[in-house]
Order: structure tokens, then sequence, then C-alpha cells
């Protein structure tokens, strides 16, 4: 079965697909799509072409809300997805971390550019905390519609700093099973973080950690360790 | 949920005379859930074992002759156990409540066997078959009915429990092991069902139609019935 293939960059998954492209194709697998086959629902009048995505208003979609339970079956099927293309839990993690990544860099243009249009000041953090608090509520409010529950620093590390969410939306359904307990389906999560700090010039590497608690079993950090030339460039703007 | 505090159940038991004590029978009844149940010996053979409501075959109404009656508050509301049956039959998770270890159990002295002892434990292989038969037995009476299609059985009664099925659009069976008296099943079964499509089917580690072992399922069961006594 061929597929046109894409521009590698343009999907950091593509070697996978092509490797497996058998599994892909849905007439290989029968039992996943067992469902009997629903005669497609005219919705679109012939002839009238589907609006398209890229030309709605951006600014539209800012207060619309979308289904929690529909982004949990996507989210579901994309550990899925992945889970069976990995051996071991941090391959699962980075490849988690990855497709967030592409998030990410989605969500800070998005952002910069909403900024740019409602405020009459819009402003470029460019010192790492207020940075970091604005990727605390901002970046929170924009992809989970709730800031996240706490940042700190690491006492040990000077270039580690943590943002904790006790409930992530992410992984409200999932409970993962006791022989992957170090897994962290937040590492998609990471994968956000990592591409908006890299997004506004602080290159760092993202990981996330459970570290329940008795009062939120799902509490999550996500670890933010800087690059030095960051650090560096913080001592410089000090003075 | 509203529990009756202990205090307030043990001053009920407290106030009953052994000369108004039924004699009491200890029976394993013929599905086998080995329920303990007292049973009045003197008219125990005048009782149809089942009455079965299929949703045609009208609702619920009292069983004739019941010579079984719940005294005790106690007694009112338990809820015994929680199956869910997959598709094909299989059952994919068990669960008892209001068993010997539950909270009940510690004011029932040797003297007074306990009102409700729960289910008896059977082996996980015992629980395969039941529900296997429950799942044949459902199977029937969807074809019973005299008014073309129906969903079948929806209750089952026995001498002293209930057996309320619940069966979603995909063909997974809530069923819920009751008390006679207990009126929370239908609501009980519907909040069930919603945390399965919440805990259970939105779960990535969990595989459709295989035994159910989501940590987050357990909680919001325990969270729901909790030991398994209402009222």
């Amino acid at each position: 079965m061929a597929y046109a293939q894409p521009h590698p960059r343009l999907s950091v998954l593509s070697n996978t697909s092509q490797s497996s492209v058998d599994h892909l194709s849905p007439t290989a697998s029968s039992t996943r799509f067992s469902l009997p086959s629903v005669p497609a629902v005219a919705s679109n009048k012939p002839g009238a072409p589907r609006p398209n995505i890229y030309d709605r208003n951006l600014n539209k979609t800012r207060v619309s809300e979308v289904s929690a339970s529909a982004f949990a079956f996507l989210f579901s099927e994309v550990v899925q997805y992945t889970q069976k293309r990995v051996s071991g839990i941090n391959d699962l993690e980075r490849r988690l971390n990855t497709l967030g990544y592409r998030i990410g860099t989605r969500v800070l243009e998005l952002m910069v550019w909403r900024s740019e249009s409602s405020s009459k000041t819009p402003k470029r953090e460019i010192r790492f905390l207020p940075a970091l608090m604005s990727i605390h509520t901002q970046v929170w409010k924009a992809v989970f519609g709730k800031p996240a529950d706490a940042i700190e620093k690491s006492v040990e590390n000077a270039d580690e700093y943590m943002i904790i969410d006790n409930d992530p939306p992410i992984e409200r359904h999932i409970s993962v099973p006791r022989d992957m307990s170090q897994l962290s389906c937040s590492s998609f999560t990471a994968g956000i973080v990592e591409a908006v700090m890299d997004g506004l010039g602080f290159p760092a590497r993202v990981t996330a950690h459970n570290t329940p608690t008795a009062q939120f079993p799902s509490r999550t950090t996500i670890l933010i360790k800087l690059e030095k030339s960051v650090l560096d460039r913080e001592e410089v703007l000090k003075q | 949920m509203e529990r009756q505090p202990s205090c307030l159940l043990s001053a009920k038991r407290s106030t009953r005379r052994p000369q108004d004590e039924p004699t009491v029978v200890w029976v394993r009844n013929k599905f086998g859930e080995g329920e303990k149940q007292r049973r009045a010996r003197s008219r125990s053979g005048t009782h149809s074992l089942l009455n079965v409501n299929s949703d045609h075959l009208g609702p619920a109404t009292s069983p004739p002759n019941r010579w079984f009656q719940p005294k005790f508050n106690i007694l009112a509301m338990a809820i015994f156990g929680l199956w869910v049956i997959n598709k094909a039959g299989g059952l994919v998770y068990q669960r008892n409540f209001a068993g010997p270890d539950s909270s009940l159990s510690g004011f029932v002295s040797d003297f007074n066997p306990p009102l409700i002892d729960g289910l008896a434990q059977l082996t996980s292989n015992e629980y395969l078959v039941l529900a296997g038969t429950l799942h044949g037995i459902h199977a029937i009476t969807s074809r019973l009915s005299p008014m073309g299609s129906s969903s079948g059985a929806q209750i089952i009664e026995g001498e002293a429990f209930k057996i309320t099925i619940l069966l979603t659009a995909t063909g997974t069976k809530f069923v819920l092991l009751t008390s006679l008296t207990d009126t929370s099943s239908d609501s009980i079964l519907q909040k069930v069902y919603e945390a399965y499509s919440d805990a259970v089917m939105k779960n990535p580690f969990h595989t459709p139609e295989m035994p159910i072992r989501s940590e987050g399922f357990d909680t919001r069961i325990t969270a729901l019935i909790g030991t398994g006594q209402t009222a």
C-alpha cells in the first residue's frame, strides 16, 4: 500500500509510520474496526465548499470550549498509538514529549498573535522568571482552562524549576498500571512547556514526574532544567 | 448515600428479644451464591424461587405471598455485589460489598448471627461460570417477549436478594446484587456506568473486553457504594 510520504520535517513520527504502514492501514486490522460500517452521512451539500479551518478567525475560538470527554478519548488513543510503537517507558515519555512540543510551538504563536491584537502594549518576556510565570498562568489557562497550582525552585540545583499541577486535566481518567508506575502521561504537557520555553529563547530540558500526595493522587511536577546559556544570560541581565 | 450511625443500629439490635427470632436455616440457594438466609421453615415450601421481570412482562408487582419480610433496618437496604459482564458474556469486574469484613460485622456477636453476611466468597472460576449463566439467561429472556424485541431481563428476584441488570447500548451488562427492598439499584447502576465510561473507557491502559484493572474505577466504585449499606 503506497502512502504519499510527507516531508520528514513535517512529521516527527513519519519514520516509524513508514515502517509500520501495514499496521496503520484500517483494512489490515479488522478487530479494532469491528463496528458495522455506517453509511457516510451527507452533511455537506454537494458543491458547497467546506469552510477552511485556516480561514477562520483565530480570535473566534478563544473563549469556545472543547469537550473534555472528546479530548480524553483522543488523548487515550494518542497514548495507545504511541505505546504500540515504543520499547520502554522512557521512549514512550520522549515521544509524548515530542507530540506536545508540536502543540507548544503553535500555542506560543497563537498566544503572541492574540496578545498583539488585543493588548495595546504587547510584551515579550525576556527575563526567565516572568516568562515562567506567564507559562504558569497564561499558557496553562489557554491550554487547560485553569492556571497551574505552584511554581517551585530547586534548592539543590540552580538551573531547575518546577511547575506543579495538582490535578492535570489530561490525566484525569488515566490509571497507569503498577508495572509502569514511573510513567507520567504529563510528558505531553512537558513537551508543550519545552516548546514554549524554546520559543521564548530559554532552551531547556523539560520532563514530567508523578509526585502524588494523599490529597492529590495525580499531582504532577513539570521539571524544567535550563541550559547553561540561559543562566549566564540572566546573570548578565541582572547588572 | 446516607448511612445509619452504628450506635443506632446496635440499639435496635439489642431491643430484640430471643423469642422474636424466626427459625433460622442457613442455606445455599440454587444459584450457589451461598447466601445465608433466614427462612421460616413451615412456609418455605410454598414459595416460588424466582420472579423474573422483563420489560414487557410488566413492572415488578408485589410478589405473591412473600414469606420473607425484612424486619430490621439493617436488612432494609444493602448492596451485596457488583459485576460487569462484557458483550461476550465474560466477567470483567466483580466486587463484593456488605460482606463479613465490612464495618457491619463489628457489632455482631456469636449470639446474634449476622443478618447480612453478604455473599459467600466464591472462587474466581465460579464467578465466571455464574456470569456466563446470567449472560445466557439474559439472552433467553430477551427472546421471550410476546411483543417483539426486548432488552431482556432487568430484575431477577430471589428469596432474599434481587439482581438488577443494566444493559448498555454496546452490550456490556452491569449487574447489581442487592437486598429485596433496595430502591437505589437503578440510579446506582447508572452511576456505575458513568464511572465505567470515565475511568475505564478513557483509560489508555485498558483493553476493551478485558478484565478491568483500573485504580480509578475502583476508587469511583468505593466512593459510590462504599460498604454496601445504603439508606
